[in-house]
């Protein structure tokens, strides 16, 4: 299928990279289908519905190993999800025109059960998770290990 | 604006699925207990405002021509 998208012109993809959101992102809930742009350490969300609206997106476990994402029973039953291994999560980043002060919403994961391509966003009960925490200084060390270990 | 008075341990009924209970009253706060469907959410307002705020502005805030290689792509020099 082809997708036009504002950003990255028309896109073609396949039916079944589709990701259908139980209901969308918060503040754009009738956006329910979006797909992965992957792009290394920060990729894309894009929107279907919307050829305007893509988020960036990273999976935040590659910044921290210890980031806890507890998602209540009944919205693993809304995602259908079998098993823990079924999912996968991804974080919006925000990047404002100085990349330095870029963030990301460690409270309000994106959480994907891969098996089925469905998706919410969900609102964590841990407050010591921030909307705004800031990615700048990780995301670089993060980057420079996976130069790292590549060049070893 | 619907206006109802609870005491403590009395309940409001929403349509016939949606029940909220007032479980406690104490030093300006009241504790609420929210039975519902599982595939309703329910989340504290600021909370729920402040996601879709920030949203909005991941959304908004990106330069038109923003190219993430090159954000960490310049990592390799170092």
């Amino acid at each position: 299928m082809k997708i036009q998208t504002a950003r990255f012109g028309e896109l073609e993809t396949e039916e079944s990279k589709v990701i259908q959101f139980v209901r969308g992102p918060l503040g754009f809930e009738d956006k329910t289908r979006w797909i992965i742009v992957e792009n290394g350490l920060l990729g894309w969300l894009q929107s279907i519905d919307d050829s305007e609206l893509a988020f960036v997106v990273a999976n935040p476990f590659e910044f921290y190993g210890d980031y806890q994402v507890d998602i209540a029973d009944e919205e693993m039953n809304i995602l259908n999800v079998r098993a823990n291994s079924d999912l996968a999560v991804l974080s919006i980043v925000s990047v404002p025109p100085n990349v330095e002060n870029m963030t990301i919403n460690l409270l309000a994961p994106i959480v994907i059960n891969c098996k089925k391509n469905t998706a919410q966003q969900v609102i964590l009960n841990n407050n010591q998770y921030s909307v705004r925490h800031y990615l700048y200084t990780d995301l670089m060390k993060c980057a420079q290990n996976k130069e790292q270990l590549a060049s070893a | 604006m619907l206006v109802l008075t609870r005491k403590l341990n009395q309940s409001i009924v929403i349509q016939d699925n949606i029940t909220v209970k007032v479980i406690e009253i104490a030093e300006g706060n009241v504790k609420l207990g929210v039975i519902a469907p599982k595939h309703i959410p329910i989340h504290r307002e600021e909370v729920y405002e402040e996601i879709q705020r920030e949203n909005q502005r991941a959304m908004t805030e990106l330069p038109k021509d923003l190219n993430l290689q090159g954000i960490t792509g310049g990592v390799k020099d170092g």
